[in-house]
């Protein structure tokens, strides 16, 4: 079994919860011995939204934190092993009530300070504050530190999913008080315990990141920096790519995948779904049978072989089936496509041809091709259906508002648990769609609660019933995650979730 | 003597007057049309910021905060005694739009100084080539280039010089300004040069004919028979006199000119006013419409008449007009 | 009088004068697309919006002479509809301007001196206003809507944008045209002896003015396709997923490394049908010259 030197590495670290490991990793090339220096430039695909994790919804503002933002733990690239991050151990008590982390003594901030436990209690306040994703961390009751470099989190239920979140950069480390600034002005220019520091930015163009000299793990990151250009045009990505102006370009659009060249791209099925929510709060789809119809009118086969240049399959869940802990329920069949059945529920449901729009950002590529393909699926039904291009943020503002009918969105879960999607499901309003957030609430409290794997599954698979039955979010297809990655770069692994951290990236001569 | 200079200064500061007065009135103007213009947009503007679930109240009360419940007379009143206080108002991700503005307008004047330079460095020679050997083989070749390249769009001939020329070679970046001299200047070449193609048609044919005029001109003839000839004669008589009409047509063309900057600077990937534009079109940040169509609007205002007034101190027979 | 009409009409539409090569050439070049739009159900599937995406981005090929794109629709069949659409925008952001300035040109010139004036002087300064760029801040801000009337989506900011922007020109041309004609000792006597407006505006102005106005035509036909292309490449046209020169382009462009007749084959038809015009245009104008 090809198992890399990475996840060996990380496997050893998650089961002995012991101290970092001395030395360098070993890298597959063996001749190849990591370089200090250079700056990588990487292609964002639209502007980040927010430097404050507990507001962004953008995965490109993600794709930044994890390079900025130190957390408690990490993950390998696959999601699936935790390691020590700001945290060089953990331990739970017998009765999985106490989480005690013990925090590295190198962890220190950008500015030089030390990360103490009570930065990590102020970073809670955060988490579970004023946020976007305060479900996530519903499981945690309060945060207690009987010493500078210990944090106990006294849970209210077991959740075995709380450590995966806590990797995940949503939970960031931040300076207690956030270190004398105001909260305005620490998240124009957060001080963080991540690889690197923000060096400049200029918003909707570029960010420059620069190494952080505090960083805890020795000898990293490799790099002297980091540029990331925010390129909306795919076509604009490709040719800076082939003119050796961009090193990286993360989320190649599928449609694009083969003008880079067969060894250019690094994919991975993925935890990213492609969906198309449908608005169940009001106007004419607030009727169940039309979300149904809809649906059925679509020819999955045909759009998962052709609208994602073969670089998908068919979704069979909500929460992506990479998800440890993810399940479908017995009688979902979101790739069921029939006709005749969807113009009889369009029918009765009394649909008179009102025009429904149809919106895609329009700075994605397989979105916006993704809604052109199901219009005239949906139209053969007998729906009426205005193709919208908005650009990213106006969409995700006019999601937030409820200002849409129907929308080809690609969401991608970011940590190894069901509840991470479940949440952002829940915190959204069910995915903004306005459906009926009980069940999924009722799944994510269970999940959170669940002190073994079957317990999540049992409850992810109540929120698949659910959702099926509600056909509000429908996922099309299982994307996969295509990174265009050129020949100097070195030590990139694709992640399944969407995100890496950079700091062993380097640049070969 | 000084009276004479008196008068002279009078008329001077008379004219500059007017001209400040006519500059000033064809501004104010234009502020009423981009005023217009984005209040027929669609979309109560109070609506589009609180979106539909918000209720009639809200909107009410922001409508209010927003002056929007008064008549459009004195809205527009409003309008432009921000625009004096130079109060831009913000974008609609809360960003002052004087910053937005700043950030990005000195790409849009390197690009607009580089398509400048770049246009007549083109269409000078290739006038005087068409407009020196008329009617004559060299003569039908570029006026028939100059044809089909008239409606090309310019994004197309962006592609192409991309594709054959900045690829294949990599001595041009495709996208984007450099930041240190040499990179601005290396970064510039590609945009300014299909900037260049696309002013070329519009240039070359009038300056081709008002070359031929000055070269049959009667003093050219003269000077001619006389035996200036080559070099001289291109530099002392036909080059100073065929400049102002150049300049005129120039100046005439910076709308042309402007537009085709929007399209350069989306067409590779320039982050400047006019990318900028779209953008803000596009989300429907009508504040930043109106900001930049106004900027770009008062610059042809101010090169029209920057033009007329060089054209007029370069050739006094005009000055009488 | 209907005599100057007629022979400047026949003067400018005979091939035996001064820029008849390029007249000629570029009458077929223009009916050559007219002919391909107006046989657009017989020489293609007739269905620009029909997909098969098992089918997608396939090579040129006896079904599909152009391949198909991303969606794998029939380009070929999209070209031509896409010609079609850009045709008829093309000729509409031409005539609309050029009706509505003709107008405002004559009642310019019949109005009192003040309003006159003040149409000129509007005119100036429209004339002196990045036109273009406006016109794309207006296309965005509407967006591109839906049906109206005869025009499809996104058709009416673009048509609305371009009279309003384009009617100067024409308007210049009939006032100086009418002031000139006014001024014309035995037209102001046949006027106080009963010869209605009409007849003065169709018989003498018309001839006179139809020369240079033909000439604007051409090159504004090709402007409203130009900006036809250039809005839709740029997100602020019609919808993305109606055939349009332009926004072919701009859906292609990933794909031109391997499918790069996709992005060239609309590329060339907008660079023939700018030639054609500009050739038409330009031949107009050759024999226009004294």
């Amino acid at each position: 079994m090809a198992v890399t030197a990475l996840r060996r590495h990380f496997i050893g670290l998650a089961m002995l919860c012991s101290s970092v490991l001395a030395g360098t990793p070993v890298w597959a090339e063996e001749a190849d011995i990591p370089r200090q220096g250079g700056t990588l430039h990487i292609a964002l695909t639209n502007e980040t939204d927010s430097w404050n994790p507990q507001k962004a919804v953008q995965t490109a503002s993600y794709q930044v934190f994890t390079q900025v933002y130190g957390t408690l733990l990490r993950t390998s690239p696959d999601g699936r092993d935790l390691g020590p991050g700001l945290a060089q151990s953990y331990s739970y008590d017998e009765s999985k009530s106490h989480l005690t982390f013990k925090l590295s003594p190198k962890a220190t901030f950008s500015n030089g300070t030390a990360v103490t436990s009570a930065d990590v209690k102020f970073s809670y306040s955060l988490w579970a504050g004023d946020s976007l994703y305060a479900q996530y961390y519903s499981s945690i009751k309060s945060v207690e530190t009987p010493d500078p470099s210990t944090v106990v989190f006294i849970l209210s239920a077991p959740d075995v999913t709380l450590l995966n979140i806590l990797a995940s950069a949503n939970a960031a480390i931040v300076p207690k008080d956030f270190g004398g600034l105001s909260a305005a002005d620490f998240w124009q220019r957060p001080i963080s315990a991540g690889p690197f520091v923000i060096d400049a930015e200029s918003k909707g163009q570029t960010i420059s990141l620069k190494r952080n000299p505090h960083y805890y793990e020795p000898g990293l990151p490799y790099l002297d920096g980091i540029e990331y250009l925010v390129v909306p045009d795919e076509n604009q990505r490709l040719l800076q790519y082939q003119n050796g102006d961009i090193d990286i370009v993360n989320s190649v659009d599928v449609g694009a995948a083969a003008q880079y060249g067969p060894d250019a791209t690094v994919s991975a099925l993925s935890a990213t779904v492609n969906f198309l929510l449908i608005q169940a709060g009001s106007g004419p789809l607030a009727d169940v049978r039309l979300r149904k119809a809809a649906t059925l009118a679509i020819k999955h086969a045909d759009l998962v072989a052709g609208g994602y240049s073969g670089q998908a399959q068919q979704a069979v869940s909500v929460i992506p089936q990479v998800v440890t802990g993810a399940r479908t329920c017995g009688e979902c069949d979101w790739g069921r496509t029939d006709l005749d059945e969807a113009k009889r529920l369009v029918a009765e449901a009394g649909y008179k041809g009102q025009p429904l729009s149809l919106a895609a950002p329009s700075d994605a590529g397989p979105e916006l091709l993704a809604a052109q393909a199901i219009k005239p699926m949906l139209e053969a039904a007998g729906f009426s259906i205005n193709i919208e291009a908005a650009p990213s943020l106006v969409l995700a503002d006019r999601l937030e508002k409820g200002d849409f009918q129907m929308v080809v969105l690609n969401v991608s879960s970011q940590a190894n648990t069901p509840s991470d999607m479940l949440g952002f499901i829940v915190s959204t309003g069910y995915l903004y769609t306005r459906a009926d957030t009980a069940k999924a609430v009722a799944a994510l409290q269970a999940i959170q609660s669940a002190d073994d794997r079957g317990k999540v599954e049992a409850a992810s698979m109540a929120f698949e019933a659910d959702a099926y039955a509600t056909h509000s979010t429908v996922p099309l297809a299982a994307l996969n995650d295509i990174y265009a990655v050129s020949a100097r770069v070195r030590g990139f692994q694709a992640p399944v979730f969407a995100t890496y951290v950079a700091d062993r990236l380097w640049i070969s001569q | 003597m000084g009276f004479k200079a008196g008068n002279r200064s009078d008329h001077l500061a008379w004219r500059l007057g007017g001209w400040l007065a006519q500059l000033a009135f064809s501004i104010l103007i234009l502020v009423l049309i981009v005023f217009v213009l984005t209040q027929v947009a669609p979309g109560d503007a109070a609506r589009l910021r609180l979106g539909p679930r918000a209720s009639q109240e809200e909107v009410d009360v922001l409508r209010k905060q927003l002056g929007l419940d008064q008549n459009i007379l004195v809205q527009f009143g409003s309008y432009v005694g921000r625009l004096a206080r130079a109060d831009l108002g913000t974008s609609i991700n809360g960003e002052p739009v004087s910053e937005v503005i700043r950030q990005r307008i000195d790409k849009t004047w390197w690009l607009l100084v580089g398509t400048s330079v770049f246009s007549l460095a083109l269409s000078f020679p290739l006038a005087w080539l068409s407009a020196y050997y008329r009617d004559r083989a060299i003569d039908h070749v570029i006026r028939f280039a100059v044809l089909v390249a008239l409606f090309m769009p310019v994004f197309w001939i962006g592609f192409l010089l991309i594709r054959f020329l900045a690829l294949p070679t990599g001595w041009f970046p495709v996208a984007g300004l450099g930041s240190s001299p040499m990179e601005l200047l290396r970064s510039l070449v590609l945009p300014c040069l299909t900037g260049a193609i696309a002013m070329a048609p519009i240039l070359v044919r009038s300056l081709r004919s008002s070359l031929i005029e000055v070269i049959s001109a009667d003093y050219v003839t003269v000077a001619r028979s006389l035996g200036i000839r080559g070099s001289a004669l291109l530099f002392r008589h036909i080059l100073r006199n065929a400049l102002g009409p150049t300049i005129a047509l120039f100046s005439l063309n910076v709308g042309y000119l402007f537009f085709g900057i929007v399209i350069l600077e989306t067409t590779f990937a320039i982050h400047g006013l006019g990318s900028q534009l779209v953008t803000a079109s596009i989300k429907k940040d009508v504040n930043v419409v109106q900001a930049i169509t106004i900027i770009f609007a008062a610059g042809v205002v101010l090169a029209n008449s920057c033009g007329d007034l060089v054209v007029r101190w370069l050739d006094p027979r005009q000055g009488s007009r | 009088m209907m005599q100057t009409m007629r022979s400047n009409l026949h003067a400018l539409f005979t091939l035996r004068e001064r820029g008849s090569g390029k007249i000629a050439v570029g009458y077929a070049i223009i009916g050559l697309f007219v002919f391909t739009a107006m046989a657009a159900p017989w020489i293609t599937t007739g269905e620009p919006a029909r997909q098969d995406l098992l089918n997608r981005l396939a090579f040129p090929s006896f079904a599909h002479p152009l391949g198909t794109d991303q969606l794998g629709r029939d380009v070929w069949t999209r070209l031509v509809y896409a010609i079609q659409l850009d045709f008829r925008i093309g000729i509409l952001g031409m005539l609309l301007p050029a009706i509505l300035g003709s107008l405002i040109g004559v009642a310019s010139a019949l109005s009192p001196h003040w309003l006159d004036a003040a149409i000129s002087r509007l005119a100036d300064i429209i004339i002196s206003l990045p036109l273009f760029v406006f016109f794309l801040a207006l296309a965005g801000l509407l967006g591109p809507g839906s049906d109206w009337g005869p025009f499809g989506p996104g058709e009416l900011p673009i048509l609305l944008g371009f009279t309003l922007l384009g009617w100067v020109v024409y308007a210049r041309l009939l006032r100086t045209e009418m002031h000139r004609i006014l001024a014309m000792e035995y037209i102001r006597a046949a006027i106080t002896g009963g010869l209605p407006l009409h007849r003065v505006i169709i018989g003498h102005v018309m001839p006179n003015a139809v020369g240079q106005t033909l000439v604007y035509m051409c090159v504004d036909i090709g402007l409203a396709i130009l900006s036809l292309a250039t809005l839709s490449f740029l997100g602020a046209g019609v919808p993305l997923d109606r055939p349009e020169l332009g926004g072919m382009i701009s859906a292609s462009r990933t794909v031109i490394s391997s499918n790069w007749w996709l992005v060239a084959a609309p590329g060339a038809v907008l660079a023939l049908m700018g030639t054609g015009l500009a050739l038409i245009g330009d031949g107009l104008d050759d024999r226009l010259k004294p």
